[in-house]
């Protein structure tokens, strides 16, 4: 493996009035993590117990990390105790790894943290978080994965492929473009799914929702799924019938799945 | 049926009670020329006092308890308090049986539990205790611990390092640089002079509390998963800490967990950790 000399960029960038003030703490903390192979696509993998991520391409060969601390609601009633003065407790543990231009970042404490990420707009994702956090990507084309248990996944302005799931929350998503003939999955349980493809896209929609309505500016012609045999053993045989509606958009092609629960699942022609 | 009851009740309460054997033994030493003096307990409290002077007085209580005769016996003499001299160094340990009190290439003394397989689970237990009240020259560097019940200490002008595992650790009127170390109690601890380097305080289950003098200059280091931080000094935050490692295949950046703060300028670093407590830097006489 190539050897990566790297140094690392360490800046304090809260406001300087908050930085070295006495009795203050930084909110935000920001590392750049220069890439092993600059100019080159990449892929960001980010796993957070809680937390919210949001990411932001931009025209730079670095990725830059912010980390932000979470206030709890109830911290500002712990600010002193006794005459004493309360240091905040801030400080969260992290591992970042970066080679080969795959960035990794997991936490180890499980402490609550904000993470601000910039990306080259040419970078694949895969951001997972479960408690608070919602996860959002702006400007980014790759293969994007997303898993954000209970809030909400947003994303704007994509190009590439997504595959997201959450289950408290909804899926938004809008593309600028898609990568053909590639398989796309958006699944949730409690929340609509709404995605905005670009005019020209062509793929095969297999569509559920158990409690919502199906909204669309595409010309689809829905049709329900034929019951098929799912599993035949001593007990009988087990049958699907329907759930899941199919449709071509354009001219069909990969399978693109809309799974809610108690959702609508929209799709809007950009 | 009433005689019966009652033999039965003295039977319970005798068993209840067991056999004990309580007994008084005094060390003394000069300490001239020693560079540190090494208290090793296993089970019981120790007090420890400062004086003036270079002779260390040891007060040990021993507290054996069986519901066998013999082996109450047995354990007077295989249950006892000891000493050692390794260079210019003196250990006072505890011998038991069942566990190999060691020294280590550092001079750090030390309990090896390795020693199961000489347990035979049928035999009758011997419960013991050693109740130890020590005077020791304030200027020699100490290294105390005890794995069951309070450590108390009072006027040691010498580096210090004390360790209660099952129980509070308190240090009072400290000269010296410290290491102080808990699991499952409090650490407490004042000091008369600002520690001149190093020192480190770790609990896991407990608050610690510190009492530095008014002029303290140091970088302080905080960790608690649980807790909060407070003190009445006047503090600035420092950068986060990111320790960079080589990878084979790549670069990994830890950022680190603790909470760095500078008070007076900045100066040997304070590293304070807890897992469930709070921790409280304090002015002395505030």
């Amino acid at each position: 493996m190539k050897r990566i000399y790297i140094t690392i960029i360490s800046v304090i960038i809260a406001s300087a009035a908050s930085f070295g003030s006495v009795g203050q703490v930084p909110e935000k903390q920001e590392f750049k993590i220069p890439l092993s192979n600059p100019g080159q696509p990449g892929t960001l993998k980010v796993k957070l117990h809680r937390g919210s991520v949001n990411v932001t391409g931009y025209t730079g060969n670095e990725v830059v990390v912010s980390i932000i601390h979470v206030t709890d609601e109830d911290e500002k009633d712990r600010e002193s105790r006794g005459g004493l003065k309360r240091i905040p407790n801030t400080a969260s543990e992290f591992n970042i790894t970066e080679g080969d231009n795959l960035v990794r970042i997991q936490d180890v404490d499980n402490k609550e943290s904000n993470f601000e990420i910039k990306v080259p707009n040419d970078f694949s994702l895969s951001l997972n978080t479960h408690h608070d956090g919602y996860v959002e990507v702006n400007d980014v084309t790759g293969e994007i994965e997303v898993h954000a248990h209970h809030d909400d996944i947003i994303l704007n302005n994509i190009g590439g492929s997504v595959s997201a799931n959450t289950h408290h929350g909804e899926i938004k998503v809008t593309f600028q473009s898609v990568t053909p003939d590639t398989p796309m999955a958006f699944s949730t349980y409690h929340g609509d799914i709404d995605i905005t493809f670009p005019s020209n896209v062509n793929g095969a929609a297999k569509i559920k929702t158990t409690k919502g309505e199906i909204y669309t500016d595409f010309d689809i012609e829905m049709k329900a799924q034929t019951a098929k045999v799912e599993s035949s053993s001593s007990k009988g045989t087990k049958i699907q019938v329907g759930g899941w509606l199919m449709g071509n958009i354009g001219s069909g092609g990969p399978e693109y799945i809309f799974n809610t629960y108690r959702g609508d699942v929209i799709l809007r022609k950009k | 049926m009433k005689p019966l009851l009652i033999l039965l009740m003295a039977c319970i309460v005798l068993h209840v009670g067991g056999q004990t054997a309580n007994d008084d033994q005094v060390f003394t030493i000069n300490t001239a020329g020693l560079q540190s003096f090494h208290l090793h307990n296993m089970n019981g409290p120790v007090t420890v006092h400062g004086i003036e002077g270079n002779v260390a007085t040891l007060k040990v209580r021993r507290k054996l308890k069986s519901f066998s005769a013999g082996r109450l016996e047995e354990a007077r003499t295989s249950i006892t308090f000891d000493s050692i001299t390794v260079g210019k160094n003196v250990y006072f340990f505890m011998k038991h049986p069942d566990k190999d009190f060691e020294i280590d290439e550092n001079g750090y003394g030390h309990y090896n539990s390795c020693c199961n397989q000489r347990i035979d689970k049928n035999q009758v237990k011997v419960k013991y205790e050693f109740e130890i009240d020590v005077q020791v020259p304030k200027q020699l560097a100490l290294h105390v611990s005890t794995h069951r019940k309070a450590l108390k200490i009072r006027g040691i002008n010498g580096d210090l390092f004390a360790k209660a595992h099952h129980n509070n650790l308190f240090a009072d009127d400290l000269g010296g640089n410290v290491q102080l170390k808990a699991h499952h109690g409090d650490i407490k601890a004042s000091f008369v002079r600002n520690p001149t380097a190093a020192c480190s305080y770790s609990t896991h289950h407990g608050d610690i509390s510190i009492e530095f003098r008014e002029a303290l200059a140091a970088n302080v280091f905080l960790k608690s998963h649980h807790g909060d931080f407070f003190t009445d000094f006047d503090w600035t935050t420092q950068p986060v800490a990111v320790v960079e490692n080589e990878l084979k295949n790549g670069t990994r950046y830890v950022v680190n967990a603790k909470t760095s703060i500078r008070i007076g300028g900045g100066g040997p670093d304070q590293e304070f950790k807890t897992w469930h407590g709070d921790i409280y830097l304090l002015k002395a006489g505030q």
